[in-house]
């Protein structure tokens, strides 16, 4: 059974389905309830599943070994499984291909796998397609979601898979000048329209162990778009055999002969290097526009344009992006002053249909034909005749139609004071032909002067797109005020469930308070990473000494957290002086503190 | 001084009339007839060229040629006046004659705009009778109605001017011109009394006897038949009496429409007047007496008294009349001493009441030129041109029949020039 088929049929009955368990979704809630079966062995990441994907509008059941999970199929019917690759008694790819061949034709469940240990998982080859997706850990929550509530034709699918044969011998093989220190995803075994080979999916997790994508066949920019939808695929460095990519490649190979890996290794340690520096918001986004901005970054820092005619706009850039999607991107990175512009050329643009393949030529200004004949005005001094010079030709003499005379000496005789158009279409004469364009995609007509133009920049990364590179979302926006879920650290998540739980028992009150350092960056830069991390931890400090014991100071990614249990925000806030007065007096340098609270309802 | 005047009186109404004949020989020769003609068609015919009611609308195809040398500035304002014609022309086709003052891009932009249908532009130089042939040769009209770029033109101009074509025999009608810049300077004031008398009135009492010899360059539509059948322009200058007397001697006729006006701008300053004649007068003597000489010759087929008459009629109130003048007055001194004063100052007197009375004629004749503003200024212009432009006339004379000088006339293009015969 495809992938296709089981997705088509689980389509269906969620469809059904949706009728009667539907909540509005406008609440933060699934569109479609699902019945969902947990295995997992850890119990943090238990609470943490069964909290969020409930609170979503799931109905969950959460085993902790593989025999329990079972069980548990045999028992219910469920839309989605999350199996943890490693569980207890039996593992968690044992159990999806049990089942599948115990039910085969028989079930509409869709596998997930969760595992730290990707590579492991895939080695199994031959079994692993059983899993229809898999989610590396650790958990990112809005992938969790993302993987199970997904639209079920949604074509950006992350890790959807068909685990396809891939000789491992053959993966491996260094082509011509491929140098065989390196791990490649190769073009097409690695590719398959929207789905990924077992290795595609492995490399997207960003595991490190992929150096660069291989084009062995021709491919097209569209072909490839691939890269652009999952994770982390953009960040490699194409390396293009065929030639077909032409400039958009980050390496052309089709010069290079076996063994002259210079070329291409100098260029995978380049992006290796760069990708290292790049911020994990970046590596991770889902943004076009911030992959572009991390594909920028990891490629040299420019986005270059080029003339290119195998493009509708005649021009792309110095990535496997097309100009459209590209353009879409820039002008947002442009606004946020990620990047400068740099005028590269001016292009004419159809109207009609945004090609810029045009056949621009002279044509009667009258009639609009382009066939048009010159010919040369002719003067004859003595008698004053002047016309076209046809008006003379008398096979290879020229006899001036007036007085009859033989014309034979240029200058005394006569001249050529200039020449005309003669069009063959309406008969019209003229010495100022029109200038015509001629869209070759849709054939539409422009006059010279009306015919829209499109101007076209190279680009550079600002230094403010280098540090957004570098520091991710936390520098870039400053406070980041819309409080993520996935954004907090799991112990907080499970600690806040908890207090979660009991408000809705009881009504008790709990603020959380997030802590952010608007000089974080400058301090970063001025004294070191070092020294901030210093005054951070320092202050932290302070706060748990003087927070009532049970309350939990926790340190986060770009913040850190305060939960303080039982006490409403009001109360907080008052609090909140003494707080800012201890760290103030306690600290050397200014950290910039922004402190913004949070209650039960911001959870709901 | 009052003495003088007395003395001068009595002299004068003492004499015989021998005696006054013998005094004013020369104004009784040169001057009065050249009047006479119009009194005469005035007194005959009423007013000369009333005002047809029944104009009708010309049928034809009717094109506009118009030709220029760097009239940039100049060919929009010339356009749009035909743009505005109560009857406007079924095509407009210019010619930038070598122009290098950007008309070419004036000229595109017009043809853009659909203002002109037909643009040809050289890049030499060929004179303005080879650019009025190229545009000739690619105009497709009936009738051809040739025009100048620093010209504008009436609102019934081209109406008027197509009206007299309904005669099958007419193979051109020359328009009227009149002085666009009247009131920029005094010789401008005087220019444009000459025009009224020589052109409006003038070439009026000449159709009455068909003996219109000039279709004016400015403005002049031609039967392309007619065009065709004497091959266009020759090699100018003064190609349009050149043509007007060519086509007289195919045995087309000329007419002339007073209500057809046409506004030129002349020349400001006397020096500019002077060369401005000079050029005209030595073409008309080349061509009419070189080039045209066979009009005068009994023995040629072109021989006919019609034409003679002009011919002769030129020679002697132009030609002679020019270079007698001098003669007389220098006899007039010689035979009486200081009483030559007196003569030619009574001379002036009546040559001014003639000169006003011809300009009343021409103002009656011409109503739309509205020129009675121009009457006080009649007096000067009675003397500038009897005595001052007379003698202008008399060197361009000399200059061309003693020196051909017009071979070395700048207007043309060297190597025109070099080729023509006459
Ligand atoms: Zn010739
Ligand atoms: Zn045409
Ligand atoms: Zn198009």
């Amino acid at each position: 059974m495809t992938a296709a088929k089981r997705k088509a049929i689980s389509g269906n009955e969620s469809t059904a389905r949706s009728k009667s368990k539907t909540k509005s979704s406008s609440e933060g809630c699934a569109e479609v309830a699902q019945r969902i079966l947990v295995a997992e062995d850890s119990p943090v990441t238990q609470d943490l599943l069964k909290l969020v994907l409930e609170q979503r509008g799931h109905q969950v059941d959460v085993v902790a070994d593989g025999e329990a999970a079972i069980r548990a199929l045999q028992g219910g019917s469920y839309d989605t499984v999350l199996l943890d690759f490693h569980l207890p008694k039996v593992d968690g790819l044992e159990v999806a291909t049990r089942f599948r061949r115990d039910n085969a034709g028989k079930t509409a469940a869709r596998f997930v796998a969760i595992t730290a240990d990707i590579k492991g998982l895939l080695s199994h080859s031959a079994n692993c397609e059983n899993f229809d997706e898999v989610i590396p850990k650790p958990l990112d929550l809005q992938e969790v979601l993302g993987v199970i509530e997904r639209e079920q034709s949604d074509a950006l699918n992350v890790a959807k898979t068909t685990v396809r044969e891939v000789g491992a011998g053959k993966a491996n093989a260094p082509a011509s000048a491929l140098s065989a220190k390196y791990e490649y995803l190769r073009w097409p075994e690695d590719f398959n329209s929207e789905r990924l080979s077992a290795r595609g999916m492995h490399a997207s997790l960003s595991d490190g162990s992929y150096d660069a994508i291989v084009l062995n066949e021709p491919a097209t920019v569209r072909d490839l778009s691939v890269i652009w939808t999952t994770k982390t695929l953009h960040l490699l460095p194409i390396i293009d055999m065929t030639g077909s990519l032409a400039k958009q490649a980050d390496v052309d190979g089709t010069g290079l002969s076996v063994g002259e890996t210079g070329e291409i290794d100098r260029v995978i340690e380049a992006f290796k290097s760069r990708r290292a520096e790049l911020h994990d918001d970046l590596v991770f986004s889902d943004d076009i526009g911030e992959k572009l901005i991390g594909r920028v970054f990891v490629s040299g820092g420019s986005l270059t344009a080029r003339h290119d005619h195998t493009s509708r706009e005649l021009v792309s850039f110095n990535t496997v992006l097309d100009f459209r999607s590209a353009d879409k991107e820039i002008r947002d990175l442009l606004t946020r002053g990620l990047l400068a512009q740099d005028f590269f050329d001016r292009f004419h643009v159809c109207d009609r249909c945004g090609s810029s393949h045009f056949n621009v030529r002279e044509e009667c200004a009258d009639c609009g034909s382009s066939h048009l004949e010159e010919e040369a005005y002719l003067h004859h001094f003595k008698c004053a005749y002047q016309g076209p010079e046809s008006d003379f030709r008398q096979g290879d003499d020229l006899v001036c139609p007036k007085c009859r005379m033989e014309l034979s000496h240029f200058s005394v005789d006569y001249d050529k004071p200039g020449s005309m158009l003669q069009c063959g279409g309406c008969g019209h004469a003229t010495s100022e032909p029109a200038v015509g364009f001629v869209c070759m995609e849709c054939d539409a007509h422009y006059d010279g002067d009306s015919v829209r133009t499109r101007d076209v920049f190279s680009y550079e990364m600002t230094p403010r797109g280098i540090e957004f590179a570098k520091g991710g979302h936390a520098l870039q926006d400053g406070g980041n005020t819309a409080l993520r879920f996935a954004d907090l650290p799991l112990a907080l998540i499970v600690a806040i469930n908890t207090e979660l739980k009991k408000h809705e028992a009881d009504g008790t009150q709990f603020s959380l308070l997030n802590i952010s350092y608007r000089n974080g960056r400058e301090i970063e830069q001025a004294e070191g990473v070092r020294a901030f991390e210093k005054s951070r931890e320092f202050l932290l400090e302070i706060f748990r000494n003087t927070v009532r014991k049970g309350d939990d100071v926790v340190k986060g990614n770009a913040s850190d957290f305060i939960l303080l249990k039982q006490t409403p925000n009001g109360e907080a806030r008052a609090g909140l002086e003494d707080l800012k007065a201890e760290a103030s007096s306690s600290l050397r340098v200014d950290l910039g503190l922004e402190f913004e609270l949070f209650g039960p309802e911001d959870f709901s | 001084m009052w003495a003088s005047a007395a003395d001068g009186y009595n002299f004068l109404t003492s004499q015989s009339w021998v005696g006054i004949l013998g005094l004013f020989w020369f104004t009784l020769v040169f001057d009065i007839p050249r009047y006479a003609l119009a009194f005469v068609a005035a007194a005959f015919f009423g007013r000369v060229g009333a005002a047809r009611t029944d104009v009708q609308g010309f049928a034809g195809r009717v094109s506009v040629v118009i030709a220029g040398h760097n009239e940039a500035d100049a060919i929009e304002r010339c356009v749009k006046s035909f743009q505005e014609q109560s009857r406007p022309p079924d095509e407009i086709v210019v010619v930038s004659d070598g122009s290098t003052d950007g008309m070419e891009n004036t000229l595109r932009e017009l043809q853009r705009r659909g203002a002109v249908d037909q643009v040809h532009c050289t890049h030499l130089r060929a004179g303005k009778s080879a650019a009025c042939n190229l545009g000739e040769r690619y105009a497709t009209g009936e009738i051809i109605v040739i025009a100048d770029c620093d010209c504008t033109y009436e609102r019934h101009a081209l109406k008027e001017i197509l009206a007299p074509f309904e005669d099958p025999a007419i193979g051109a009608v020359s328009g009227n011109i009149l002085v666009r810049n009247a009131s920029e300077t005094l010789i401008a004031t005087f220019t444009a009394i000459e025009y009224l008398i020589s052109i409006s009135l003038g070439k009026q009492a000449a159709a009455l006897t068909d003996h219109v010899t000039c279709v004016s360059g400015a403005f002049g539509a031609f039967r392309k038949t007619a065009l065709d059948q004497v091959q266009g322009n020759d090699v100018g200058g003064g190609e349009d009496l050149d043509m007007t007397l060519r086509l007289r001697k195919a045995g087309w006729k000329i007419a002339f429409e007073p209500d057809s006006i046409c506004y030129t701008d002349t020349p400001a300053t006397f020096s500019a007047l002077v060369r401005q004649r000079f050029r005209w007068e030595r073409d008309a003597v080349r061509i009419r007496y070189r080039k045209h000489a066979d009009l005068m010759n009994p023995f040629s087929a072109n021989f006919q008294l019609h034409e003679l008459y002009h011919e002769v009629e030129f020679l002697i109130f132009h030609i002679l009349g020019a270079i007698l003048l001098p003669v007389y007055v220098i006899w007039l001194f010689l035979a009486y001493g200081e009483m030559a004063v007196v003569i030619l100052l009574s001379v002036q007197i009546g040559l001014f009441s003639l000169d006003l009375l011809s300009f009343i004629l021409a103002a009656w004749a011409t109503p739309k030129a509205n020129s009675l503003g121009l009457l006080p200024y009649t007096f000067g212009y009675s003397f500038f041109n009897g005595f001052v432009m007379r003698n202008v006339r008399l060197a361009a004379y000399l200059q061309e029949w003693l020196f051909n000088a017009s071979a070395e006339d700048e207007y043309l293009p060297q190597k025109v020039r070099l080729t023509r015969r006459w």
